[in-house]
Order: structure tokens, then C-alpha cells, then sequence
């Protein structure tokens, strides 16, 4: 679905993503891990077009979208909640839902999806008529991972939704993440740095350190893996 | 239902404010106070042209007074010129004011927040210098006199009362625009860009296109109010354009309330009668007003109708006993 070869991203001198390569296959949840500064929102924003990368290509459903602008890689089907949530803190819930759906043309199946938004986070219908920015944290997460769903994603992108959130909010979230995964098939990546919890919902992982992939396995693979289980789990041996 | 009830309100609000409009001349027998209306309305005119910019899609824009005179200078130059008709050249200042918008939305593009203030400040500076060092065809600083008044089905515009219900009509019809455009998938669009612009971009809103015809838009209401004053006056100079009428325009939006469409008309009304009021302090005038805009910011920096939708909403949950304020205890 998603295949990213040979990326490389730079601000000015300085290359923040070196030559990574991965995918993301059909019905898959990848995650890619890592610490601050390691590269992991800025290989999202190539991904999206918000950022041109300077060198490698990325293939989305075998197009060629390397350097599409973000509105044409949206409009494809690519749906990204990104770090801090993006609310639009002036818009009710409810118009932050519409948004979602901005150039979806299928009314009845808008109307299907916003049901099922409102069915997983019943905290959404209940403000909807509350502007975005007076929502709490854990439901501000919600709704941009409610407004991504009401985009009818081809493949859900996902930047630290763990952020700054309670456990148990983090927990339901990565739950209805999973459930996406499941029902519809949606390819999911998930960019984390809280590297247990992404290996424990994900297919296959990948280790970012400093801007370049160190590892790539299966995540039960990676959760055993005696480095990933020093630097990122805190196992002691 | 309350919805329903909420805009039920707003149209009460509108069709009271919009009989005041209406009456008042009949009661007014100075002309000093008609005139004083008259410029009322063209600064709501002009704040409705900044709200679209500045209120709903935040873009600082410090060169409104530009896009004015632009649709001034075009509209006047046309008249003396080619002794066009009035209703001919306010389409055609429009448009050119508009153009001027779509030029200037361009570099909005790459430049966002303190700096386009810097750009557009720029433009609006290079308009004026243009105006004055226009030569014979601009008259330079001297300015265009002997500008036409309009004139349709014999009525007499030399009146100043016909002159206000013709800028009333244009001033309701250009509200009415303006008030509905937060309801369209445009105005939507433009809220979402103000509030987050890379998490418009995700939700496939082509950004720059949005920017740029919010810029256009916002010179085409100017550019209207512009044509309106050069053939009120019949005078205008480069001295009416300048930055310092950028800067009233946007205290008007900014102390109303933007992104409101109602605040920045609160805004425009207070602010053009205030100066007057205070007409005879005239040595204290700048310093109270200066005060006003000061204190207003400190005690509602959010502008007097600012954030009035999540009031209501409070009020009516207020309202509503057996619900509980969902606003306590929560992080925001």
C-alpha cells in the first residue's frame, strides 16, 4: 500500500531522515518507533507532502506521490492525525467532524461514518456543539482520530497519539485504533515513542534512531529484542 | 432546536439594527450627522472586506487602506477620465481592487502571522508612493477633485440622504455575504486554515487556493467602499489611503471581535463615532482613543463579541438544569 525507498529529508545542512526504507502492506499496523529528535514526524511529514524530501521516492498504492502537495495525498486517501491533535480550536466538534468529510461527495456514507464516530467516542456527540479547543486532551485526540475516520481512509497515519494523554485515554484510543484496523481493513502507521504499547498493537515495527532505520522485524520480534528491550523498554539485564 | 432559536435571534438583532439604519435619517436634520452615518457605513463596509481576510482565515493584513484606494482611485480616474457612468465603474474598481487582492494573497502564501503584516505594510506603502509619484495621470498629492456623483432615475444624489440609502443597501447586502460565509464549505475551509493550516492541508483543502481568494475577496469589499467614498467626497488624495486607515480597519475588526462577522460591525460603528464624540478634546482625542484600544485589549483581547458563540452555548446549557456544565474540571 505504502512503500517508502531510499527517503531522505533535510532542513537545509542538516538531513533529519537518511536513507530510510519500509512499507506498510495491506491490512497492516506498522509502527515505527524511536526517541525525540530521531526523525519520526518529519519521515510523516515527507510522507504527507507538508515537507519535499530531497532524496528517494514514495509510492502510494504503486503512484509515485514523492513531493505531491498534502491536499493531492489527502485527497488519495491518506489520512493523518497529526501530533498535537491539529484541532480546529475555533470550530465546534461537530464541525471539526464535517471537515473530515470535506470532499467526500458520498452523502449516505458520510452519514454512516459519522455514526460510527459518534458510536466509538460517545464524548463527541455529547460536545458537539462545544468549540474544539475547550475539549480536554483525551478528547481532542478523539475527535482528530474521529475526524480522520470521517475521511474514509485508504490508510491512516498516525503522529504520537499518545502524547501527553492519561493511560486509560491512551489505552482506549490504541483500542479503537485496532478496531479500525480490523473492520476495515485500514493499513494503519503509527509513529510512538511510547515503544511498548506500539509493538503491543502492531504487525511489524521499525526502530528510527537518528534519522536512519537501525531495525525493522515483527513487533513481538522487536518487543524480545534485547536492544530494543535495553534502550526503549528499560529491561535491566 | 436551539439552533434554531440562537438564529432566530440574530435575525431579530439584524432586522432592529437594520430599522434604526433605516428611520434614523428621517429624523436627523444635520447634515454633519448624516455625513458621520455615511462614513459609518463605509467602515462597515471595509471591516466586513478585513473580517474575511483577518477575522475568518486570520491573515494580518496591514494593507487594507490600499485595496480602498485602489477601488477609489480606479473608479474616479474612469469617471474623470472617460466620464463613465458611476454603476459602471464600481464593478470595474471592484474587480481591479480584487486583482490587487489576488496579487498581494500571493506572497501570503510563503510568509505567514508578523511577517505578512511586514509584506502587506510594504504593498500598502508602495501603493501610496505610486499614487503620489503618479504624475498628471494621478495628480500626484494633490489628489483627483471634480469627481461625479452617481446618478439613477433622476434621483438626486447630491442629497446626502439618498447617498446614505444607497451605501445602506450596499453595506446590508455585503453584511449579508460576509455573515453567511462561515456557513459555506468555503468559509469552513478558510476556519480550518486559520486554526491549523497543515491539519487543513490533511483534510485535502488546497490551502494556498483558500488564502488567496480570502486576499481577493477582501480587496473586492474594500474596492466597493472605495468607489462609494471617491464619489461621495468627489475629492480624494493619497493622504485618505495610507497606513494609518489600515490600522483603524483592523482595530475596528480586531476590538469587535474577529472571525464574528457581526463584532467587527460593532467595531466599525463605535470606532467611526467615537472620534467624532470626542471631537471637542481635540487636543486628547488620539490619547482616549489610544486608552479605549488599550483597555479593550487588556479586559477582552478576544474583542467585545468575541467567543460570543461559546456564551450562548454555555447559557444554554445553563439553561438546561439537568445537564451538567461539561466546562468544570476539565483541562483545556
Amino acid at each position: 500500500m505504502l512503500k517508502v525507498e531510499h527517503l531522505s529529508v533535510s532542513y537545509g545542512a542538516i538531513k533529519a531522515v537518511r536513507d530510510i526504507s519500509f512499507e506498510v502492506g495491506k491490512g497492516e499496523i506498522v509502527s515505527i518507533i524511536g526517541n525525540n529528535g530521531a526523525g519520526k514526524s518529519t519521515t510523516l511529514k515527507a510522507l504527507t507532502g507538508i515537507v519535499a524530501p530531497s532524496e528517494g521516492t514514495i509510492r502510494l498504492f504503486d503512484e509515485e506521490i514523492t513531493g505531491t502537495k498534502a491536499h493531492k495525498v489527502a485527497r488519495m486517501g491518506m489520512s493523518m492525525v497529526p501530533e498535537g491533535r491539529g484541532i480546529y480550536t475555533r470550530m465546534t466538534v461537530m464541525e471539526n467532524l464535517e471537515m473530515g468529510a470535506f470532499n467526500r461527495t458520498d452523502k449516505a456514507g458520510v452519514k454512516r461514518d459519522l455514526e460510527k464516530v459518534l458510536d466509538l467516542f460517545p464524548v463527541l456527540g455529547e460536545r458537539r456543539k462545544q468549540k474544539g479547543g475547550s475539549l480536554s486532551g483525551g478528547e481532542q485526540q478523539m475527535l482528530a482520530v474521529g475526524r480522520a475516520m470521517m475521511q474514509a481512509p485508504k490508510i491512516l497515519l498516525l503522529d504520537e497519539p499518545s502524547l501527553g494523554l492519561a493511560p486509560q485515554v491512551v489505552e482506549s484510543i490504541f483500542e479503537v485504533v485496532k478496531e479500525i484496523n480490523r473492520e476495515d481493513g485500514t493499513p494503519i502507521l503509527l509513529v510512538e515513542q511510547n515503544v511498548y504499547l506500539a509493538l503491543e498493537v502492531s504487525n511489524r515495527g521499525y526502530v528510527l534512531e537518528t534519522g536512519e532505520i537501525i531495525l525493522g522485524d515483527h513487533s513481538k520480534n522487536l518487543l524480545n529484542n534485547e536492544m530494543v528491550q535495553k534502550a526503549y523498554l528499560g529491561v535491566e539485564d | 432546536m436551539d439552533i434554531k432559536k440562537i438564529l432566530k435571534s440574530h435575525k431579530a438583532q439584524f432586522g432592529i439594527v437594520l430599522a434604526v439604519a433605516f428611520f434614523l435619517p428621517m429624523f436627523v436634520k444635520d447634515a454633519s450627522v448624516t455625513h458621520i452615518m455615511i462614513l459609518v457605513l463605509l467602515y462597515v463596509i471595509l471591516s466586513m472586506g478585513l473580517e474575511i481576510a483577518l477575522g475568518i482565515t486570520d491573515l494580518f493584513s496591514l494593507c487594507h487602506a490600499a485595496f480602498y484606494g485602489m477601488g477609489a482611485y480606479v473608479s474616479a480616474l474612469l469617471s474623470i477620465y472617460l466620464g463613465w457612468s458611476f454603476w459602471v465603474t464600481l464593478p470595474i474598481a471592484t474587480i481591479c481592487a480584487g486583482l490587487f487582492g489576488f496579487l498581494i494573497g500571493l506572497p501570503a502564501l510563503r510568509t505567514n502571522g508578523d511577517y505578512l503584516a511586514i509584506a502587506t505594510l510594504g504593498f500598502g506603502e508602495i501603493f501610496r508612493l505610486i499614487l503620489v509619484n503618479g504624475g498628471d495621470f494621478t495628480r500626484g498629492p494633490r489628489g483627483l477633485t471634480g469627481i461625479a456623483r452617481p446618478e439613477l432615475f433622476g434621483l438626486d444624489f447630491t442629497n446626502k440622504n439618498v447617498y446614505y440609502y444607497i451605501i445602506l443597501a450596499a453595506t446590508v447586502s455585503i453584511f449579508l455575504v460576509v455573515y453567511n460565509i462561515p456557513r459555506t464549505f468555503f468559509g469552513r475551509a478558510l476556519m480550518a486554515i486559520r486554526d491549523d493550516e497543515a491539519a487543513a492541508a490533511f483534510m485535502g483543502i488546497q490551502v494556498s487556493k483558500y488564502k488567496v481568494t480570502a486576499f481577493t475577496l477582501s480587496g473586492m469589499i474594500a474596492g466597493i467602499a472605495g468607489a462609494f467614498y471617491a464619489h461621495y467626497i468627489c475629492y480624494i488624495s493619497p493622504d485618505t489611503f495610507v497606513y494609518n486607515d489600515s490600522i483603524t480597519i483592523l482595530t475596528m475588526v480586531l476590538i469587535g471581535g474577529g472571525g464574528t462577522v457581526i463584532g467587527p460591525v460593532v467595531g466599525a460603528v463605535i470606532l467611526t463615532i467615537l472620534p467624532e464624540l470626542l471631537r471637542s478634546f481635540v487636543e486628547y482625542r488620539m490619547l482616549i482613543y489610544g486608552l479605549v484600544v488599550v483597555v479593550m485589549m487588556q479586559i477582552r483581547p478576544m474583542g467585545i463579541l468575541g467567543h460570543l458563540n461559546i456564551r450562548v452555548s454555555y447559557l444554554e446549557r445553563r439553561l438546561k438544569k439537568n445537564q451538567p456544565d461539561s466546562r468544570k474540571g476539565k483541562e483545556v
